[in-house]
Order: C-alpha cells, then structure tokens, then sequence
C-alpha cells in the first residue's frame, strides 16, 4: 500500500514537473581555491516556447567523487583537492559542471580591499548617503563605493588615534560595534554578530588590521547567472555572481553585490538571491560589485498566450519594432485615423497646426500613399528647419547672460541656422564647432568655447551633447552605475586642455586658438593624462591640434556613440521618449528598450552621411510612427516599447504658435523680426510669459529633458483661462474679424475652429452642445470668443494625440 | 567573593528601594532613551529640535513645542509616539517598538510630574575629601609605591597606545592601553605598573600639575564615558565621574585640582568641580566634535579644540569665552602649554602648528614642519615642544622655534604620541610600540607595550610571580573599597534629599503615617551605609594581610613565566 501511494505521489509531481526542451546549468566550470570558498549555481529550463523557467531546487545534483566536494545550502563547498565532475540531471536532459577544488587550506590573511571593503559595499556603508557622501556621517569618510580602498584602510585605522578600531581587543572595536549596533548608530544594525561578513572583519581586525600588499590582486571581471531570462508573470529564478581576480581565481560573491533594476514594475532581485517578475515588459538588472558592473536581462511575458497580430511593415523601423512586440508578446496599438496623423505630423515637422486648406487637401487626397507624401513634402520645409536649429541652440546652450553678449547669441544661432539651411550635414557641423578657433565673431563657431570657459565642463557637454554620455560624477569618483573611471574623464577632457583664449579688439569678443599646452590635473595622481579617446585608445598623431584630432575620432562613422546618440534625439522629438531614455544618458544600467531599433536608426543615418532629413523621412514614414494612441486592452508598458502612441504635451514654442496661427494674430518678441515664429527666436529670453510659464529651455545645462517638457502646473492653467496672451490673442482674432464680416453660421464658425484648432469636425453631440450658446445674434462675437476659449483650453488642443 | 556577592545584593535592594520610590528623569529616563531614542534626538544631532539625551533639553521639547506634559501621559506627544499605531509619527520609527516595561515607566514619570531627579526643587551634592589627603611641594619626585605589575587585561595584539602622558617631575611615563594605563620609568623604561580601567578605551591621559594625580578619561567608545583619578603612589582610585551620552575625548583637570573640564561629541565644554561633581558650566561652545582641550599651568585659562579646526580661549576662573579663534583648516589634534603659561601652541589635521599668544588671541608664529597632519604636541617643563606627524617625523623645537632634535621613522609604523625629556625622545606608535630615541645613540630603540612580555621588559628588575599576583590582589581589594566609598557617597547623597523630604513634609504637616514612612526610609539609609561601611573597612584589612603577606616574601625570586 506504501509503496503504491509513494508510487502515485512520485507520479503525480511527475505531471507537475513541466516539460523543457533545454537545461542551462552555469557556471560550467567551478573552482574553489580555499577552505571557506564555495560557489553556487543555477539551473534554468528554456521551454518549447523560449521562456524560461527556475530548476536550481528542481534538479539532481550528482557529484561523481562524492570525496572532493559537498552541495549544501546552494553552494558547492569544497573538501579535498581534485576535481569532480558533477552531472545535473531534470528529466531526460543533463548537463555536467566541472568542479576543481585547487586547495582547501585556510586563507592565508584578509585582505582589506578584496574582503573589508564589499561588506562595507554591500551593507551600504560607503553609499552616497551614508559614510559615502563626501563628507561622511560624522566626518566617517568612506570612498563611495569603495574605490579607493588605500584611503578608507588609512581612514579607518589610523584617524582620530585609532579611534575606530581597536586591536588590543578586536570585538571591542567602534568599527564593529558600530555595525552590529552594539552601541548607538543611526544606520542601525547592518551585521549580525554571528554572520559571516561580521567574521570576515573580524578576522582582519585580529591580524592585525594589515594594509593590502601593492600588488595585491585585482577584481577584474563581473558575471552573473543567469546572463538573460524570459519569465511569465509572477514567477522567480535564482540568481548567481562570480567575480573574477587578476590572478584567474574567482569567488562567489552574490550576497555583497548591490542589484538594481531599469524598471522595478517588471522585475528585480529580492533578497541577494533571486528574480522576482511582475507584470509584462523588460527589466535590465545591474549588478554592480565595487566598481565593476554586470547586466542580465529578464523579459517578463504575459502567462497566457495570444495570437498577436504585427503591423504592417513598412521599413526597417517597423521591422524591429515588431521583433520586439514579439518577445515581449505585446500586442501594438492600431494605426491612427487620418485626422490625428496630420495633426500629429504638422505639430512634428513643422511646429505648427495644419491650415483648414491643408486639412482638407489631405483628408480629400484618396491617394494610398498620401501620408508618405506628405512626410515627404513637409520634412522639406523650412519650419524643420527651424525646429532643428532651435534644438541644436539649445543644446549648445547659447544664452545671453553676464559676461556673454546679445550680439554673440545672435550671431551663435543664425549660424547655426544657416548650416541647417545650407543642408550641411550633422556632423560637418560638430566637426566645425569643435575645431572652431579664431574671432568668434568672425566665426560664430568660435563661440561655443567661449559661451563656457571652463575646458572641463566643455568636455562633460560634449559627452553629454554628441554621444549621450554623463561623465560629470567621474570628474571626483568612478562612475557608480558605469564603466567610466576617473582615469577615462581626465584622460578624455585633456583633449580640450590645449584652449586658449584672449580677448579680441570688441569686448564681447574673444579670440579661440591652440596653445599647445596647459593640462587638467587628475586630481588623486596629481597630474595630467595623456588623451585618450572615450572608451577607446589613445590617438596615434599627437602633433596636431588635440580638439582636431578629438573631432575626426567623433564624427567617423566608426565612432560607436555619435549616430546613435542623434538618432536617438530624432526618436525622442517623435516620441517624446528616447529608445536610450533619457537621450543623453547612455550607461550600463540604463539600456535601449529596442537596442536594434537604435543600432538600425544609427546606421542609417550613417549611410544617409549624417544628414538629418532622410532619418525624419524614415521615422515618420513607419507605421511605428503611425501609430493610435487611443487605450488598448494590450498589457504591459507599452509607450516605453513604442507599441502606443503617447499622447504629448506640445512644447511652449509650438503651442504659441499653434494659438498665434489659429487666432491670426501676431506675435511681438524683443530682439526678432516682426512675424518671427516662436520657433524661430534666437535669443532665448526674447520676452514672453507665455514662453516662460510653459516651460521653455532656459539653455543652462545640456540637460534638455529635465527644463522642457515640465510638468503641467497651476500657472499654466491660469495662463490659458485668464493670462494676457490667450485673451488679447482672442479679443484681437482677426479670425472672429472674418466670420462676423462674412456673417458664417454658427456651425461653419464652429466646424472651421474644430479643424484649425483640433484637425477634426466637431461632433453631432458638441456642434449640437455649441449651437445652444448662440441665444441672441447681438452677442454672436461674445459667444464666438467664448466657444474660441474653451477650445483653446482643451486637454485635447494642447496635447498630441 | 562574599563581598562581591553582598554588594550585588545590596544593589538590588538598593534599586528596588528606589522603585517603591519616584521615577526620575536621572535614574531611570535617561538610559530608556538612551537606547531607544538617542540615535537621532541627541545632542548632536537632534532630529525635528529633539534633543532627549539631557533634562532640561527634554523638556524643551522639538521645533513643534513641548513633548512632555508633565502629569498628563495622554497629553504628551512623546507618550503618544510611542503608543500609537499611527506609522507616520510612531517612534522608534523603524523596528521593534518600545519595551512594554520602559513604556509604562514613561507614562508613570509623566504621570508622577516627570521629574528630574529625586528631589527636582534643588541640586545636593556631597563632598569628596580625597584630594585633600596630602600636600606636595612642587618638584617633588613621586613615583608609585608598587603597583601591579601583572596587567589588568589580556589582549591578542600590542594594541597601541593612543595616548600618553609625562610627569611633570618625575621620571616617569604613562601609556594609555585598552582597559588600562602602563607606567613606565623615563630613565630606565622599566615598567613600573599597570592601573586598572575596566571602563573602555583611554581617550586622554594626564597628569595633575604636582605629578601627584594621573587622569585618564574615555570609556566604552561610542556609547558612555568615564574620568577617573587616580593617586600615583598609592595606585589608588579617588574620582571617578561618569558621562552618560558618549565617551569622553578629551578632559584635562585644573593645576590646583578643583576643576575637571571635559570635552566629547556634544560640541560642548563641560566644567566639573572635582569636589563634589557639580557641572558648572555646560556650553555648546563648538561646531563639531571637542578634539583636544588643556589647561594652562597657571589655572587661568582653558582653551580648546574642535574637529573644525576652531580654537576657543576661556577665562578658567570666571567660566566665560574669551575669544575664538578660526587660524586652523582641519581638526585640532592636539594642544599644548609653555610651562611659563604666556604661549600655547595647537597642532591640526592642516599640517600646521601654530603658537597663540592667550591673553592678545594673537597668532604668534605658524610652524608647517609636518607634512601632512601633526598628530600630537607636548611641551616639557623646559619649554621644548615636541610634535608628531603623520609623515613619521618626531621633532623637538626649542622656544625659539629651533629644531633641538629630530627623528625619522619613515620604516616603522605611524606614529601617535611623543614627549621629549632629559634629550631623549619617547614616542608611541600604531604598531604598540614604546619608541626610545637617546640624543647619544644614532638608533631608536623600539619596545613592545604588549603586557604579555612583561618579563622581556624587565630584564634589569627582579620580580616574584607570586607576590606580584598577592599584589593584584591587593590593588583589586583598593578598587572594591573604592567602589563601596562611591556607593557610601550616594547614599550620602540620597540621605541629604530624604532629609530635604522630611523637612518639607514637617513643614506642610504631611500625615503621621507617611512621615513615619519617610523616617523608616532614613533609617534604612543608616544601615545600608553602615554595611557598606564595614565592607569597607573589610577590604581595608585584606589589603593590609596582603601587603603583610607580600612582605614576608623574599624579593630575588623570579620566575620563567607569569
């Protein structure tokens, strides 16, 4: 009887157990290189349809010479020197790992560097806003995640006397005390007395507190297992991670790593130990040990399986976006009506709202591809033009302020202006403006080292503008959540050391050139570095001016940030968000949410030589682009995959002059042209409250996406129902002139505003809603005016849909 | 044994006597919060204005008013915070809460009025007649009698030294250990004996202007300190003074030994008399942490240190600031007086030592003759300053801001103190080291302070394990007795208040039956103290069968190990 219901139990998990069509078992090859070293592993199963699912406590373990090692916990703990196979079996599948135990002697000592420091990393001592921060708790400095071991060893055994350690009597140790709170700390109790870590420093402390030798060796590479997964909703898988030293032997170091996800609401690592999936979408997860990092990228998919339906391809654009939807079993929103893609695509390409006659042509025109035409007409024009020079204007941060003159700014952006309109392609001009010297009024170029004087903070803009890289936290320490050192940004910004600059026969100008010398201090070596190219070697030529040779290496088409970063650029200006989001921060942790998407985008705007036009034309000629961004049952984050199209705010430049079109007004901005567009301003604070109020780029960091796009506030709601603009616009609409003077009917004025305004007739319910203000004929302007307000006040009117 | 035990039992029924009695802010409040709460609503720190960690600033109350209503717990914010469920204002606010015993204390303190302390109308305070024991003429020699020799305190590594002290006359050198102070001889470096700390970590050490008193303050690092004193020919203890909020960094006593001033990371100066421990002046005086603070040799002048750097000259017999001083950019590690009194020098974390005229608060001369941070600074009684930094240079200037003698120890390890004495250099290091550098020899000799190598040390002396350990023996009975004269003079203490009570309650007529209760509670005192007495008198007399004992012993026996 026992032995039957033992049958039928072992039979019915039998049926549980899913079936897989792959095991992975990592790592493959396991070394353990002392008595306490141990390692642990995953398993994962990849199912008949790719998603993958956790067998870590599933699996049989099998070690063949049960002698060398144990499996105990989750980790493998060695026991006598020899290697061992071990063969992990589920089901019909089984994979081997290689496990070779090189010594099972004790440690020889602890190392302050390879054992101290990634406890203190781990339980978050040494983070920003702990004994991290440049001053520390209580003046308890530690190096922000331990980069620089040297001073936290001397900081913390020799300042104040001696005060935090405590050799004598090791356990009696602040540094200890501290930690497991046996006396009062205010970041509570973060060891236990009896854990490992506690023991670790304990161990260090009894040595002796020794300093590290010099050559001591050195964390060199980060893995974790498992690199990449793809999980239904609401499920978990382990998580494993090696690093390796320069010396080959590696260490598992899983519980002193720091994890972090790129989007929590899908998936991240609970406890140091595993994955835990929430809804549909995509999560990188960064694990950073010391200053090393390592990704691995979890798909979370919907458990239930729809036939989804792609869209139309129509280039490359829609090609990869579908490959994505794919994966992640997103289903992408329908394509839009005719009446919002007009809207949408004159709002885009040319800043401004199309004319009823435009409207009209379009809706009419029963050519199929009619909105290819138009994209093709429109990216054309001269509005784009200014959308793009005004972009540029502000990436370059050309502002008047104190010591920069209105005649600079002036001439700064109608250059740049000019270039656009001459057709100059993108990187002739970052080529011109970075090896710009002479009288910067004579070459307007010259400006942009003279609008910024400090040669470091040009070098962080240029990372930051042309290739999408933050570099300003590694001008003090390595980069937390990247690859970048101190090293790189000292050695790249001494391109721009070589700048000089004297003050020219006017004032307010100045005269850029080479002086072959002058350097930017590393400040912990003291001195200056060789360049070296961002993330690349240093330049063979090193005659020629720096800023020349910097300038061919950044806009080669070999260069892997410069055409993709733009690309990126033009995908945010369609989409309101970058594939790389924010644009301009490209780093580990941040990852493309389509990468082939970007590397598709970049290499055709490399094969189109960098000119700006094609790339648009592309993009707005995808259904991608094309896309509704009415509500759909489809799960998941879909704007962030571009599977919606979201519905935008319009920037204050477009939305002035979407109401100036509409209303026939115009507009009188101080340092401009009479019929200058607020599109077309040059100097960035030519007055307008209405400008200001709606958030307009005040141009003093790089950084566009924090200034524009700003949160809707109070001030801009009573800018639109009661501000100066909206009603002086309104109450001088040459507009309203007209259908009185041509005495339309309350529907033709009703339905001629609805298409001018929103690029739709109004509806059977509205046009009959409207018709009713219309009591007496007397008030016909008052009740015009008012229909005109409220429609200027619309959530509709001042989004894109 | 027995005496150990007995003074147990007369602690609990000393406490439980108190708990029949008032709850008080002193006895029983401060140490809830000071586990509870004292992270964040120190004096330090103070989150939201709150500071719990002394009286007067609890009831003080945070930014938003008062948080004790006395006599109406369910009126108190405090009492509310820590009942309510409520996550926005509960407090702690992470964690466990409160425990239910500390609660229904609070609430009774409220309850009862929240008082100070016993008896909250008036301070007492009872007289410490040890320092008047006897007098000496100054430049006199005294070294201790016989201390013991056998350490206090067994340790895994020769922890270093992180302070130490000269006698201003005597040949003799003190080394602040953990849990203990090592005397050595100046001349031979034989050691002479260890004082027992048991409190912690030795933060400052000194000795009283005659050479006759050694003061070491510190404590449990990070969580209480104490000062004691004690009598160097004796080895006896006669003060000890206990700060309740955190260890004490620096401290130093007054030259006609009537004011203790000490200085820890409440930014503030604290002036004790050392009479009878009345806290006469409390001043947040400082931004940051008080790093160094010294008398001057003529009794008319503190002046102390901060972290910051920031120097603060005070008028030693009215109590009051007399100037501020911003010369120095980092932490003043150290400071130092001129034996005439008319100069002081500090030493900073910014590699300068600068040297202050006290009564013009004049910046005198500026010395960069680290490089990097001076570690320390001593001046002996000829006016020759010795500095340590942390570029691993001892060096000796003379008055005249000559440089008289020098000493690298670039191969060794750091360095943390040095004083300079009859042209030889004694210096401690990180390594536990005693570093002994004569003008005549070319080389530094280097001894461990490690108390295991006791007989290593003493090569020249003779000793007789077993007498050393009859004398530990005796020291301990000392330590005993003084800690019976300690609870001798609390009682004393609680006597002075009980009578105040009967005073009072004889005034307001207060009912037979409660002022009977009163008298019982006196007459409970007297006996009590009267115990204590005779275990007093109890150790006295084993400290003398010791010392009978000892001295029967022959004294050329050594013995291998100890």
């Amino acid at each position: 009887m026992r032995v039957l219901l033992s049958l039928f139990i072992l039979m019915s998990l039998e049926l549980l157990a899913e079936s897989i069509e792959q095991l992975t078992v990592l790592p493959e090859k396991i070394f353990l290189d002392h008595k306490d070293d141990f390692q642990a592993f995953i398993a994962q199963g990849t199912r008949g349809d790719l998603s993958t699912i956790d067998l870590t406590d599933k699996v049989k373990i099998d070690i063949l010479d049960k002698s060398i090692c144990k499996y105990e916990a989750g980790q493998f703990i060695p026991l006598k020197t020899g290697i061992s196979p071990v063969k992990i079996t589920y089901q019909n599948k089984e994979k081997n790992i290689h496990i070779e135990v090189k010594n099972t002697q004790a440690k020889e000592s602890t190392s302050f560097a390879l054992d101290v420091v990634p406890i203190l990393t781990g339980a978050g001592c040494n983070s920003g806003g702990c004994h991290g921060a440049s001053r520390g708790q209580e003046k308890f400095h530690l190096s922000l995640f331990g980069y620089d071991p040297v001073g936290d060893f001397k900081r913390i055994k020799y300042d104040l006397s001696g005060r935090r350690i405590n050799l004598a009597v090791p356990a009696d140790s602040l540094f200890l005390q501290k930690a497991v709170k046996t006396v009062p700390h205010t970041g509570g109790q973060l060891l236990n007395k009896d854990s490992k870590h506690y023991q670790t420093i304990l161990a260090w402390l009894k040595e002796g507190a020794l300093a590290d030798k010099k050559d001591i060796k050195k964390a060199i590479k980060l893995e974790v297992f498992p690199k990449q997964s793809v999980m239904l909703g609401d499920a978990q898988q382990k998580i494993s991670v090696r690093v390796s030293y320069s010396d080959g032997t590696d260490r598992d170091v899983t519980e002193l790593c720091a994890f972090f996800t790129s989007d929590s609401s899908s998936a991240e690592v609970m406890d140091k130990s595993y994955i835990k999936t929430k809804i549909p979408g995509e999560a990188h997860l960064m694990v950073r040990y010391g200053t090393l990092n390592a990704l691995s990228t979890c798909i979370v998919i919907p458990d239930k399986v729809e036939k989804l339906i792609p869209i139309v391809e129509k280039n490359y654009i829609d090609k990869a976006s579908n490959q994505k939807w794919q994966r992640l079993r997103m289903q992408p929103n329908k394509l839009c009506s005719d009446q919002v893609f007009v809207r949408r695509l004159y709002l885009d390409l040319c800043g401004r709202l199309p004319s009823e006659e435009e409207y009209q042509e379009f809706i009419d025109d029963s050519n199929t591809n009619k909105r290819d035409n138009l994209v093709d007409r429109l990216v054309l024009s001269e509005d784009f033009m200014d959308l793009w020079s005004m972009k540029l204007s502000e990436l370059l941060q050309i502002r008047t302020d104190n010591n920069y003159d209105l005649k600079n700014v002036i001439l700064y952006s109608s250059w740049i202006r000019e270039q656009l309109r001459q057709g100059k392609k993108y990187n002739e001009i970052v080529h011109q403006l970075i090896t710009a010297s002479g009288n910067s009024f004579a070459n307007p170029a010259a400006n942009f080292y003279q609008i910024q004087n400090d040669n470091k903070i040009i070098s962080e803009n240029v990372a930051q503008v042309f290739m999408g890289i933050r570099l300003q936290c590694t001008q003090c320490h390595n980069h937390p959540f990247d690859r970048w050192t101190m090293d790189d940004y000292y050695s790249y910004s001494s391109f721009f050391a070589h700048i000089g600059r004297k003050n020219a026969e006017d004032p307010r100008a100045q005269i850029i050139y080479n002086k072959n010398s002058g350097d930017i201090k590393h400040p912990v070596y003291k001195k200056a570095l060789e360049p070296k190219f961002l993330g690349g070697d240093a330049p063979e030529d090193t005659k020629t001016d720096r800023r020349i040779t910097l300038a061919n290496w950044l806009t080669a088409k070999e260069n892997p940030y410069f055409a993709s970063t733009l690309s990126n650029r033009m995908w945010e200006h369609f989409f309101g968000r970058g594939i790389i989001h924010p644009v301009d921060d490209r780093r580990l942790s941040n990852p493309a949410a389509n990468p082939e998407l970007l590397d598709a985008l970049s290499q055709k705007f490399i094969e189109y030589d960098f000119d700006l036009i094609p790339l648009a034309k592309d993009i707005c000629k995808s259904n991608t682009y094309s896309l509704s961004s009415a509500q759909t049952q489809s799960k998941g984050n879909l704007e962030k995959y571009f599977a919606s199209a979201p519905i935008r705010r319009i920037r204050a430049e477009v939305l002035l002059n979407a109401i100036t079109q509409i209303t026939e007004t115009k507009n009188y901005f101080s340092n401009s042209y009479i019929d200058t567009k607020a599109t077309q301003l040059m100097v960035n604070n030519s007055g307008s409250t209405f400008l200001n109020t709606f958030g307009r780029v005040n141009r003093k960091s790089p950084t566009i996406a924090c200034e524009t796009m700003t949160e809707p506030n109070l001030a801009q709601s009573l800018e639109l129902l009661n501000g100066n603009t909206i009603n002086s616009k309104i109450n001088g609409s040459p507009f309203i002139q007209r259908a009185l003077n041509e005495k339309w009917t309350p529907e033709k004025f009703i339905n001629t505003l609805y298409i001018r305004a929103l690029s739709r007739p109004a509806s059977p319910q509205e046009m009959e809603k409207l018709k009713e203000l219309y009591t007496s004929p007397e008030k016909l302007r008052d009740v015009h005016q008012d229909i005109f307000w409220a429609i200027l006040n619309s959530k509709e009117f001042i989004f894109v849909r | 044994m027995y005496a150990n035990f007995f003074s147990s039992l007369l602690t609990i029924l000393f406490i439980s006597s108190l708990n029949a009695q008032k709850i008080t802010y002193d006895e029983h409040i401060r140490q809830i919060f000071k586990a509870d709460c004292s992270e964040c609503h120190n004096s330090n720190k103070a989150k939201g204005g709150l500071d719990l960690s002394s009286y007067l600033q609890t009831m003080a109350g945070s930014s938003a008013g008062e948080v004790v209503s006395a006599g109406d717990p369910e009126n108190s914010v405090l009492f509310e915070c820590i009942t309510t469920d409520d996550s926005d204002i509960r407090m702690p606010p992470k964690g466990a809460r409160m425990n239910k015993n500390d609660i229904e204390m609070i609430k009774n303190w409220i309850l009862a009025g929240a008082l100070e302390n016993r008896h909250s109308k008036k301070k007492l305070f009872v007289k410490n007649d040890a320092f008047k024991a006897t007098e000496t003429k100054k430049g006199e020699v005294i070294l201790p009698d016989h201390l013991s020799l056998l350490s206090w305190q067994e340790y895994s590594y020769p922890g270093p030294a992180k302070t130490m002290a000269l006698s201003p006359f005597s040949p003799l050198v003190a080394f602040g250990l953990y849990k203990q102070v090592a005397l050595y001889n100046s001349q031979t470096q034989n050691l002479l004996g260890y004082l027992d700390f048991p409190e912690g970590s030795i933060n400052g050490l000194s000795f009283s202007s005659n050479g006759q008193y050694i003061i070491a303050v510190g404590g449990h690092i990070g969580n209480e300190g104490f000062c004691v004193i004690w009598d160097i020919k004796s080895g006896r203890r006669i003060f000890s003074l206990k700060h309740e909020s955190m260890d004490i960094h620096v401290a130093h006593v007054s030259p006609d030994m009537k004011l203790l001033a000490i200085g820890s990371n409440d930014k503030k100066i604290k002036v004790y008399s050392l009479e009878n421990k009345e806290l006469l002046l409390e001043e947040k005086a400082h931004s940051e942490w008080v790093s160094a603070l010294r008398f001057s040799p003529d009794g008319k002048y503190i002046v102390s240190g901060d972290r910051n750097g920031q120097l603060i000259i005070w008028d030693a017999k009215e109590l009051s600031k007399l100037h501020t001083l911003y010369k120095h950019k980092g932490r003043i590690s150290a400071l130092a007086w001129r034996p005439d009194s008319k100069v002081f020098a500090s030493a900073s974390d910014d590699a300068s030592i600068m040297f202050f005229d006290p009564l013009k608060a004049s910046n005198l001369k500026t010395l960069k003759i680290h490089k990097g941070a001076v570690n320390s600074l001593s001046y002996n009684e000829k006016g020759q300053l010795c500095s340590t930094g942390n570029d691993h240079q001892i060096r000796v200037y003379d008055s005249a801001y000559k440089q008289v003698a020098h000493l690298d120890c670039n191969k060794r390890a750091p360095l943390l103190n040095a004083v300079y004495v009859n042209d030889k250099i004694i210096a401690s290091n990180y390594a536990g080291r005693m570093v002994i550098k004569e003008k005549a020899n070319k080389e530094a000799a280097f001894l461990t302070l490690f108390p295991k190598n006791l007989l290593q040390l003493n090569k020249s002396q003779t000793i007789n394990l077993e007498k050393e350990r009859l004398n530990k023996k005796r020291h301990l009975e000392m330590f005993k007795e003084f800690e019976f004269k300690e609870k001798i003079q609390s009682l004393k203490l609680e006597q002075l208040y009980l009578l105040d009570e009967i005073k009072s309650a004889l005034d307001d007529k207060t009912d037979l039956i409660a002022l009977n209760q009163l008298y019982t509670k006196n007459s409970e005192y007297f006996h009590l103290a009267y115990e204590l007495k005779l275990l007093t008198k109890k150790s006295q007399e084993s400290q003398l069968n010791l010392l009978k004992q000892m001295n029967k012993m022959p004294q050329q026996i050594t013995s291998a190990d100890q």
